[in-house]
């Protein structure tokens, strides 16, 4: 059931991801502290969105995370940006016809079971087709 | 679909409460650190959705790859400490029927239509019920809930009156990080308060 060890970052959301959860902050502890839009940071994580291309917004980021210039989690940190600028959307398009994930829910809020058509259309949506 | 549920008295899904804590929060500070237990013991990923409540009555779900926590994402910029319950609840359901999950195996839409529409209303209550009292019982553990009681009344509480823990219910809300209604139900559970106010099961 237990995961013990985050796995090694593949991709900049992931490294991003991981280092939040690092230096312990949750998504709305972190934005609240650096002033950053949750709702931004959350599609850097998933990767539904690029990160910055920026220099001076990545590496306000990057101090955010608590990463220190000159260190090799720096040059990871800009690397990955670097390699992950621009192909977010390349690659979730490449992945319409996978299902990553299923909601294994039972009911609505109200206690309705969801239509075969809802419930496509809520996997749809957090697959992003 | 007969589902090979184990019912557990609330006691009993305490124990399982009391055990997680044990091995993933084992110094209990509070409030229970909920989420990032849930994001950097278990690397649960937490995704935030828009709309899920709006277009699909939904607070949050679990995957049925048991790796992620999608939840509202208003309801989890808006409400904390509905966030913290729901997050803890997914949990429950993790703890409490993840090997049930994955012997279903659901891995195509086909397979969860099935479960979602062979699920009888019985099966669902039982295990909402259960997550629902593991994550009460997770985020108000039975020992602290009595110890901060005691604390602030200089007594061990025992079938109190509202009245009498009226004007400390603030205090412990924010000690725990839950709402009213969840230290309600945590107080008449552990017998605290002298009368069953809203008659839930015991």
């Amino acid at each position: 059931m237990i995961k013990s060890q985050i796995p090694i970052a593949q991709s900049f959301g992931e490294f991003f991801r991981s280092k939040r959860i690092s230096i312990g902050l949750t998504l709305r502890s972190f934005c609240e502290r650096f002033g950053l839009d949750p709702a931004y940071i959350s599609r850097i994580e998933r990767e539904l969105l690029s990160p910055p291309q920026d220099r001076e917004r990545l590496e306000g980021l990057a101090k955010a995370l608590g990463i220190k210039d000159g260190t090799s989690e720096w040059v990871t940190f800009f690397d990955m940006a670097y390699i992950a600028k621009g192909q977010v959307p390349e690659d979730i398009l490449k992945d319409k016809q996978y299902t990553k994930y299923l909601p294994l829910l039972f009911r609505t809020a109200r206690g309705q079971k969801l239509s075969s058509k809802k419930l496509q259309d809520l996997v749809d949506l957090i697959n992003k087709k | 679909m007969r589902l090979p549920i184990k019912r557990l008295s609330y006691r009993d899904i305490g124990q399982k409460a009391r055990e997680f804590l044990q091995t993933y929060h084992p110094d209990l500070s509070l409030p229970i650190p909920i989420e990032e237990i849930a994001e950097s013991k278990l690397s649960l990923n937490i995704t935030q959705e828009q709309n899920l409540k709006k277009d699909y009555d939904i607070d949050a779900f679990l995957t049925s790859d048991l790796s992620t926590i999608f939840i509202d994402f208003d309801l989890y910029m808006r409400f904390e400490e509905r966030t913290r319950l729901t997050i803890a609840h997914e949990i429950g359901h993790l703890v409490l029927h993840g090997d049930m999950f994955k012997q279903l195996k659901i891995n195509t839409t086909k397979d969860l239509n099935a479960f979602v529409s062979q699920t009888t209303d019985e099966e669902y209550r039982w295990l909402e019920y259960k997550a629902y009292s593991f994550a009460n019982q997770l985020l108000v553990p039975s020992e602290l809930l009595i110890q901060e009681i005691k604390r602030r009344l200089g007594k061990v509480p025992f079938k109190e009156v509202i009245e009498t823990l009226y004007p400390i219910a603030q205090d412990l809300k924010d000690v725990f990080q839950v709402s009213g209604e969840v230290l309600l139900i945590r107080l008449q559970k552990e017998g605290v308060v002298e009368t069953n106010l809203n008659g839930s099961k015991s």
